[in-house]
C-alpha cells in the first residue's frame, strides 16, 4: 500500500505542478479552457483517491456511479422511443447487478449483460408489442450497455482481484495503474499534440489529435509504465513496457470510438457536468477498451492462478 | 408568502440532488434568470417534473417567492396532493373549466401574485400534452402581457423531460435534461399576434446547441 500512497501523492504534485505551470502561462500562450480543466482535475483526483484507496464499496458505489452517468449520457442522445422507457429502465437496473458480479468475480459477469440481458431486451420489446423499430431500439440500448457498464466493470473486477496474482500492491495497484496510465495518456496526446502539431491522425473525428500526439502519447505511456509497474505490477519490464503502448493504443481507440457516436449524433460534448472536460462519457473514454484488454493482458501473460 | 423549512428542506435534500443526479440538469444562460419578481416565466410543459426543476434552479434563499400557476381541479382534489401543491409548491390554483356563469377573473391570483412581485411559472398550452410535443397556446398569457407590459416575460425551453416522465405514466426513468433561458420579453403585450410571437421565441431556443 506504501506504493499507492507514494503514486497518489506523486499525482498530486504533478497537479499542482500543472497549475502553478497555467498560473504563470500569458493568456496568449494559454488555451482557453485549461484553467477549467485543471480545475476540475482538482475534484477528480481527491475523489478518485479517496474512494480508491477506501478498500471498500465506496469504490464500487463511485464506480457504479460513473458507469450509471455515463449511461444516461449516451441513452439522452441517441434517438429512443416512448415504448423504450420500460427497456431502458430495465437497462438501469442491471447496472449494479453488473458491478456485484464483476466486484465478487461471480462468472455470471462475463455473460450477464452480453448474453443474457442482450436476449431479454429483445424478447421483452416483441412481447410488449413495440414492434416497429424494435431492432435499432434494442441494438443502440445494448450498445450502451457494453459500452458504459459491461467495459467499466472490469475495473470492479481488477479492483478485488485475488492475491494468488502477485501484484505487489494487489488489486488496487492494477486499478490505479490503469487509470492513471490511461487519463495521463490522454494529457501527454493533448501535450505532444499541441507542442508539436503537424498532419491529423483522424480529422473527420477528431480535430484536435495530431499523429505527432498520438506517437508522443505511445512513447510517454510506455516509459511511465515501465517506471509504474516496478510498484504495481506482475511483469517483466518488457512486459511493462509493451503493455503501456497497448494501453495508450486502446485508450486512442476508445476516445475516437466515442468521438465516432458523438459525430454520428451530431453533438460536441455528451454534457456539462465536468466542466470544460464535457459530459462522463467524454471523461472515461478512453477506459472503455483499455479495460478489458488490461484484465485479458494479465490472463494470457500472468503465470499463477487467476 | 412566506419561507417555510420543510419546503427548503425537501428541496435541499430531494429535488435539487434529483435534478442534478437523476435528470443530470444543464442550463443555458442561467444569468437570464430573474431572481427578483415580479416576473412571469413561460416553459413548454411536458411532464409533471417541469415545475420541480424550474423551481430547483432557484437558490433556496429565493425559493418562496417563486409560484407555479396549475389547474385546481386537478391538483386541489385529493387532500395530499393538495397539502403538497399549496404547502410545498404553493402553487396558484387557477380553473381551467368555467362554467357559463363567470363572475370572476380566472387569472386574479395571478395578477395579485405580480402585484405582491412574486415570480409566476406558466404554462401556456395549459396541459401536458403528448411527450415532447408543444402543444398549442392558450390565450391567458397574452391577457397578462397586454395588461402587465412592464412584467418581464421569461420565455423557457425545456428538453427531456416528456421523456423522464411523461402524461399518464408512473415510472420515473432517468434522462439528460435541458433547460434553455431566454432573453426577457418586455412591452410586447400590444403586438398582434402576441401567442406565435411567444411560441417562436421558445421553438428558437429548442434549436440552441
Amino acid at each position: 500500500m506504501t506504493a499507492v500512497y507514494l503514486i497518489i501523492t506523486a499525482l498530486f504534485g504533478f497537479l499542482a505542478l500543472a497549475s502553478g505551470v497555467s498560473f504563470f502561462l500569458k493568456p496568449q500562450k494559454r488555451p482557453a479552457d485549461l484553467r477549467q480543466r485543471i480545475l476540475s482535475w482538482w475534484i477528480i483526483l481527491p475523489l478518485f483517491s479517496l474512494t480508491l484507496i477506501s478498500q471498500s464499496f465506496w469504490f464500487l458505489l463511485l464506480l457504479c456511479f460513473i458507469s450509471f452517468m455515463s449511461f444516461k449520457e449516451f441513452i439522452s442522445v441517441i434517438p429512443t422511443r416512448q415504448g423504450d422507457r420500460i427497456l431502458i429502465f430495465i437497462a438501469y437496473l442491471a447496472i449494479p447487478a453488473q458491478f456485484i458480479f464483476s466486484w465478487k468475480h461471480n462468472t455470471e459477469f462475463a455473460h450477464f449483460i452480453s448474453i443474457y440481458l442482450f436476449l431479454f431486451l429483445a424478447i421483452l420489446a416483441i412481447t410488449l408489442g413495440e414492434i416497429k423499430g424494435m431492432l435499432v431500439s434494442v441494438a443502440t440500448i445494448y450498445w450502451g450497455l457494453i459500452l458504459t457498464v459491461y467495459c467499466l466493470s472490469f475495473l470492479a473486477y481488477l479492483y478485488t482481484i485475488p492475491v494468488s496474482v502477485r501484484a505487489p500492491a494487489g488489486g488496487i495497484g492494477l486499478v490505479l495503474y490503469l487509470v492513471v496510465l490511461t487519463q495521463l495518456n490522454d494529457v501527454a496526446q493533448y501535450c505532444w499534440g499541441k507542442l508539436i502539431g503537424g498532419p491529423k491522425i483522424l480529422p473527420q473525428v477528431s480535430p484536435n489529435k495530431t499523429i505527432a500526439g498520438f506517437l508522443g502519447g505511445v512513447l510517454t505511456t510506455a516509459l511511465l509504465s515501465i517506471a509504474l509497474s516496478i510498484f504495481l505490477l506482475p511483469f517483466s519490464l518488457a512486459q511493462a513496457a509493451f503493455l503501456g503502448g497497448l494501453i495508450a493504443l486502446c485508450g486512442f481507440l476508445g476516445d475516437i470510438l466515442v468521438s465516432g457516436i458523438k459525430r454520428d449524433m451530431g453533438i460536441k460534448d455528451f454534457s456539462k457536468l465536468i466542466p470544460a472536460h464535457g459530459g462522463m462519457l467524454d471523461r472515461i473514454d478512453s477506459l472503455v477498451l483499455a479495460a478489458p484488454l488490461f484484465l485479458y493482458y494479465l490472463k494470457s501473460f500472468h503465470v499463477g492462478g487467476l | 408568502m412566506r419561507r417555510n423549512i420543510l419546503r427548503d428542506l425537501i428541496f435541499i435534500l430531494f429535488f435539487k440532488p434529483l435534478t442534478w443526479i437523476f435528470l443530470g440538469l444543464t442550463v443555458n444562460h442561467r444569468e437570464r434568470l430573474p431572481l427578483q419578481g415580479p416576473a412571469i416565466l413561460v416553459a413548454n410543459h411536458n411532464s409533471h417534473l417541469d415545475t420541480i426543476v424550474l423551481m430547483s434552479l432557484y437558490p433556496i434563499s429565493r425559493l418562496y417567492q417563486v409560484r407555479p400557476v396549475a389547474a385546481a381541479e386537478y391538483f386541489m382534489t385529493n387532500p395530499y396532493l393538495k397539502w403538497f401543491c399549496s404547502c410545498i409548491l404553493q402553487i396558484i390554483p387557477i380553473q381551467r373549466i368555467f362554467s357559463r356563469m363567470r363572475t370572476q377573473d380566472p387569472l386574479e391570483k395571478v395578477t395579485q401574485a405580480l402585484q405582491r412581485n412574486e415570480i409566476v411559472i406558466f404554462y401556456p398550452e395549459g396541459t401536458r400534452g403528448e411527450p415532447e410535443q408543444m402543444g398549442e397556446f392558450k390565450k391567458g398569457i397574452a391577457h397578462l402581457a397586454r395588461q402587465y407590459p412592464q412584467v418581464p416575460i421569461v420565455p423557457i425551453y425545456l428538453q427531456g423531460l416528456g421523456k423522464v416522465l411523461p402524461k399518464g405514466k408512473l415510472l420515473m426513468v432517468p434522462f439528460n435534461v435541458k433547460v434553455v433561458i431566454g432573453e426577457p420579453l418586455m412591452n410586447q403585450g400590444d403586438r398582434q399576434d402576441f401567442l406565435g410571437y411567444l411560441r417562436e421565441q421558445i421553438t428558437g431556443l429548442s434549436k440552441e446547441g
